[in-house]
């Protein structure tokens, strides 16, 4: 066998560190018009690029927010805070938060959708806790109610936001299905898990999830 | 404007089967991200009604637009596969519902099959245990062996099939240096190919990517269905699927290093499948005499080709898997011929 036996590279050889598959979640036509905020890494926006979403750094995000009229209604689709509020762009009160979402839904179209992921406040160890503000699914939903969405959806995710390799309506067939399959090879993990069910019913280990989206329609 | 999963749970609510609704209650759904961030693979949704514990409804949705045709080719394919085992089928493959376009997003709508994926058979317990293989190799091999017999159609005058064997190879060297013993194999190969499906009368519908990860068994003893027809076509030569199921077993028994030392071990592994796994297997499969079964050198050979070269046809990329199968190809120019 040869020594050098390299593989001739197509253009397009890369995965990324992002699947974006909570675009499903939202309307995903191509005239759906989405406007994604984040502290983007190079790989993020160019994951965006790849499949067509448009992306804002949260400088300038932040300025088309605060800087809507009280009265504006806007153009967007979906407004996509993939991974939660930064901490050193808005307050850690709970008002901060619910005038964030009430200004940022001046951007969007009746009937369009805001999309925020976010880490469970129980998640400790995570680094991501310096860079964004962690939440837990009812503060969300009352942050977002507050905001004046007429709706709000929470969606599990697991095991991350950047790579989620399940995301599933709180729902206890689909809480159940995710973590049987998620936890499969693992049954300490597993055992704990269906030890915690019956303690605490699905709803409650729908409350300790590492992740969540929650999509609030404006 | 409807969210994706709004559209898809309305399109799901419209399904009908003999005049009558398939589902009368909303539907929830999960979302399984496939491929880690892959773009070129899909993503699977689970649609769950109040009260199942078990999903009623599987939409596979493509990350990106230009590979809706690889969904296509799966409920094609599915169709025909439906149409030559009849009602029977369901103890093979999920039925197919429905292939429509959502939001500009292909979507194919199937049945959900219960059971586990063998996907994460554990490498030591199970791809270490000569018995445990050869137990689930037969049954593979049975199975597929039925399944073949069972879409065998007469090839039509005029009709042609698997014609372009050539183009793998060719992008094969294109994309890799090829050693000249490689060269030659690669020649000898083509020559064997061709020679033997001049002789074919029969095609069959081959699954294209038959390997345990594709396999779901329900139970401890239930029977093993095959999912994941994306690359399933009609062809006169068996081989890929025969020998695919080998090839990823001995990967899945390798380590995890250097893609290089994962298909010498795989290699070793074969060798030591040799002398039990290999032939207990293809006398479960036994000989074809309608269509092709290449020996089984020759048969793994093509795999590793095709398998290095697919992601470059059919999507214009490359994996990095692609190497594992192109090292695994210069490994098997070893194998004896003499089987």
């Amino acid at each position: 066998m040869q020594s050098n036996q390299q593989l001739a590279l197509h253009p397009e050889t890369r995965t990324y560190s992002y699947s974006l598959d909570w675009r499903f979640l939202l309307p995903i036509a191509g005239d759906a018009k989405l406007l994604v905020l984040s502290e983007g890494s190079a790989d993020f926006t160019q994951a965006l690029e790849r499949v067509g979403i448009a992306g804002l750094d949260w400088h300038e995000g932040l300025s088309s927010i605060l800087d809507a009229k009280q009265d504006e209604v806007g153009d967007l689709h979906g407004l996509v805070i993939p991974f939660g509020l930064p901490v050193h762009r808005v307050g850690i009160h709970e008002e901060d938060h619910i005038e964030f979402y009430r200004s940022a839904r001046r951007l969007i179209h009746r009937g369009g959708y805001l999309l925020v992921g976010f880490e469970n406040v129980w998640k400790f160890r995570s680094k991501a806790r310096f860079m964004y503000h962690f939440s837990s699914p009812r503060r969300m939903n009352y942050q977002l109610r507050q905001s004046g969405y007429t709706s709000v959806e929470i969606f599990g995710a697991i095991p991350n936001l950047s790579i989620p390799e399940y995301i599933f309506h709180l729902q206890p067939q689909t809480l159940d299905f995710a973590l049987r399959h998620r936890f499969r090879r693992k049954a300490i993990t597993r055992n704990i898990l269906r030890w915690l069910l019956g303690r605490i019913g699905s709803s409650g280990v729908s409350a300790l999830l590492p992740c969540y989206f929650a999509v609030a329609m404006a | 404007m409807k969210s994706f999963v709004d559209a898809l749970s309305t399109f799901g609510l419209s399904l009908h089967e003999q005049d009558s609704r398939l589902f009368a209650s909303a539907l929830h759904w999960l979302m399984l991200g496939n491929g880690d961030a892959d773009f070129h693979d899909n993503i699977i949704l689970f649609g769950f009604r109040e009260g199942r514990t078990d999903p009623v409804l599987v939409a596979k949705v493509p990350r990106s637009i230009e590979n809706g045709w690889m969904l296509q080719v799966e409920y094609d394919r599915l169709v025909e596969l439906w149409n030559c085992l009849g009602e029977g089928a369901v103890l093979y493959v999920p039925r197919p519902y429905a292939m429509t376009i959502l939001q500009d997003r292909p979507t194919l709508m199937i049945s959900y099959v219960s059971g586990e994926s063998l996907t994460r058979l554990s490498r030591r317990s199970f791809w270490g245990n000569g018995k445990q293989v050869s137990a689930l190799a037969i049954e593979a091999a049975r199975s597929l062996r039925n399944l073949n017999n069972r879409t065998a159609t007469p090839i039509q005058p005029g009709e042609v099939l698997d014609s372009d064997f050539q183009k793998p190879i060719d992008k094969f060297r294109e994309l890799f240096q090829v050693g000249s013993e490689e060269d030659q194999a690669l020649s000898g190969l083509v020559k064997i190919v061709k020679n033997s499906r001049a002789a074919a009368s029969h095609k069959v519908l081959i699954q294209g990517d038959f390997w345990h990860g594709n396999m779901i068994r329900e139970g401890a003893r239930g029977r093993l269905k095959f999912v994941d027809w994306q690359f399933a076509r009609w062809s006169v030569d068996v081989s890929m699927d025969v020998y695919f199921f080998l090839l990823a077993g001995a990967l899945s028994a390798s380590g995890y290093g250097p893609v290089e030392q994962r298909a010498k071990e795989a290699y070793g592994t074969l060798t030591h499948w040799r002398a039990d796994v290999i032939p207990r297997y293809l006398s479960a499969y036994g000989k074809p005499d309608r269509y092709v079964l290449l020996p089984a050198k020759y048969g793994m050979m093509m795999c590793c080709v095709e398998k290095a070269v697919r992601p470059a046809l059919e999507f214009g990329y490359s994996h990095p898997d692609d190497l594992t199968w192109r090292y695994l190809f210069a490994e098997l120019v070893n194998w004896p011929d003499e089987d």
